[in-house]
């Protein structure tokens, strides 16, 4: 289960820098990102156990089909607020 | 994609994803295969171990000389066993915490104190022995209906149970669930006449008293069972009679040590129906496959019982929406190579055989059927036990997930259904049975028996 914990810590690093740093986030970059992080979270967590389940390929469609989505909300919840925070 | 990936194969079928999928097995201290029985790396093998041993100084030993051995102690040993008893005694009369009857009742369970007796066989009395608590010099144990199904559940969980749940037997309704007579015809009878339990040679007679069934089940391992049908996967069982078998018997001695009596089965499936006392107790609901469901680990349990004089608060039967599950899903009876498991949606009061017990209304299952197979094969089947979708190991949250959905959200049951299918049996109507490879099952570092012991608890073994 180091993934899921993995993820955990850097979630708690993450939005600590963001507030830290008085990053100014819009309401939707920040539940695209919350969605993404959890998909992630969920995508770990199912894959980590899933090996510990002896079913590899249960793990492996499971990090694929919450992994992908996972990433799409997290890049764009990254590009949307880089590029108005750019402009 | 084949059924077990090393991280070559896996590499190749996740593609991009495989390259952080495939770091899992670093961080996870595992190697080629998943998981691996290799330690964790900074567990080193080594040319010498880290004691010294000097082979020259060293000479084969006396098994009998030990620490236990009296000639060590000359005079004193007397005046010790004196202390040893007088203390014991002393503890158990005042009732010290951990020293008391209860404390005493469940060591005996283990056998402590009573290292001769032999538990290997399920028996209808139990073990005998010095079990009475008056003969100790303190009278039996008393507390109200729920301190004892504490009490007894803490201590069957200590002896192997897996889960545990009491019905009470009363006339004309639960009374019913117990055997007219068992497998070697000898009937089962409450008596008035009998103060104890007695065995003859026609007839196993409770006393009147005996009221309260005991209803526990032990898990099997999965992991095993998918490898059916095969000698190794038919083990499972096996093994789970076996645990059942000691686990009664150690509860037998607990309960006596109590000052309760304890009639079990003399064998195993003796004494009453097991599906219909563990559904009564709570353990779990009927499925498809027209045997216990349980919402902890599926259907891969086998379920026992005794009955005691103890008072013991029953516990209610559940919904946790297995049953519901069964209507639509039909796994089970797909799979089944006998075809032996009704496909019907809706379960029936019509019965397929005399093996069948009326009253319920359930999917009956063609025992002839069913065993039938079990010739041809050559061992036991559990086809249907080992992938029924709530047979999966529930550490990744999906299981979770599916659990809770077949509870309050029904609506999701064939979907589950649908993914289980995906995620565990692809395409099983043409790959053929077993599943799971049997040679695997060699490379696999599994836990002791096969199962997670902390499954479905909340305080795992943390020492």
């Amino acid at each position: 289960m180091l993934f899921p914990t993995l993820l955990l810590i850097i979630g708690v690093v993450v939005v600590t820098m963001l507030i830290v740093k008085k990053v100014n986030l819009k309401w939707y970059e920040w539940l695209l990102g919350i969605i993404g992080w959890f998909l992630a979270y969920v995508a770990a967590q199912n894959y980590s156990a899933s090996i510990l389940e002896v079913e590899p390929r249960a793990a492996g469609y499971l990090l694929l089909f919450l992994g992908v989505p996972a990433l799409i909300f997290l890049g764009l919840a990254w590009f949307l607020s880089s590029r108005r925070l750019q402009a | 994609m084949p059924e077990n990936l090393t991280r070559r194969e896996f590499f190749k079928e996740m593609g991009v994803l495989g390259t952080a999928a495939a770091t899992g097995p670093f961080l996870l201290g595992a190697d080629e295969k998943l998981p691996s029985n290799k330690r964790p790396g900074w567990i080193k093998e080594i040319d010498k171990p880290t004691v010294e041993i000097d082979w020259e100084v060293m000479k084969r030993h006396d098994a009998s000389i030990t620490g236990f051995n009296p000639k060590f102690y000359g005079d004193k040993l007397d005046k010790l066993k004196e202390i040893d008893k007088t203390n014991e005694q002393s503890r158990l009369e005042k009732g010290t915490p951990g020293w008391d009857l209860k404390a005493h009742a469940v060591a005996a369970g283990w056998g402590h104190g009573f290292a001769n007796l032999s538990l290997a066989e399920s028996q209808f009395i139990g073990p005998e022995g010095r079990f009475n608590p008056e003969d100790r010099g303190v009278s039996k144990w008393k507390g109200t209906p729920e301190e004892a199904a504490e009490l007894v559940t803490a201590a069957m969980r200590y002896y192997g149970a897996s889960s545990v749940g009491f019905v009470k037997l009363e006339p004309g309704t639960t009374e019913k669930l117990l055997y007219a007579n068992d497998g070697d015809r000898k009937i089962i009878e409450y008596s008035s006449a009998h103060s104890e339990p007695t065995e003859t040679e026609t007839h196993r007679y409770l006393p009147q008293d005996c009221r309260t069934a005991i209803v526990f089940t032990v898990q099997m391992s999965r992991e095993l069972w998918r490898r059916a049908p095969t000698e190794l996967g038919g083990s499972v069982s096996s093994m789970g009679y076996e645990i059942g078998g000691l686990v009664q018997a150690r509860t037998q001695m607990f309960l006596k040590t109590l000052g309760y009596q304890a009639p079990g089965e003399y064998r195993r499936n003796a004494l009453g129906t097991a599906p219909g006392m563990a559904v009564m107790a709570g353990l779990g609901e009927m499925a498809r496959y027209n045997r216990l469901i349980t919402p902890e680990y599926g259907p891969v349990v086998r379920v026992f019982k005794l009955l005691t004089n103890l008072d013991i608060a029953p516990t209610k039967p559940i919904d946790a929406g297995l049953m519901n599950f069964c209507r639509t899903c039909k796994k089970c009876a797909e799979m089944c190579p006998s075809k032996a498991l009704s496909m019907d949606e809706e379960p029936s009061w019509e019965t397929t055989g005399e093996w069948n017990n009326p009253g319920i209304k359930a999917w009956y299952d063609d025992g002839v059927k069913c065993r039938s197979y079990w010739y041809e094969v050559g061992t036991g089947c559990g086809i249907c036990f080992a992938y029924c979708p709530f047979s999966e190991k529930n550490l990744a949250g999906l299981h979770k997930l599916q659990g809770w959905a077949a509870g309050n959200l029904p609506v999701l049951n064939s979907t589950l259904r649908t993914l289980d299918d995906f995620l565990y049996t692809p395409n099983w109507e043409t790959l053929g049975q077993p599943m799971k490879d049997p040679e695997d099952w060699y490379k696999l570092d599994m836990p002791e028996y096969g199962i997670d012991t902390t499954r479905g608890k909340i305080h795992g073994d943390l020492g």
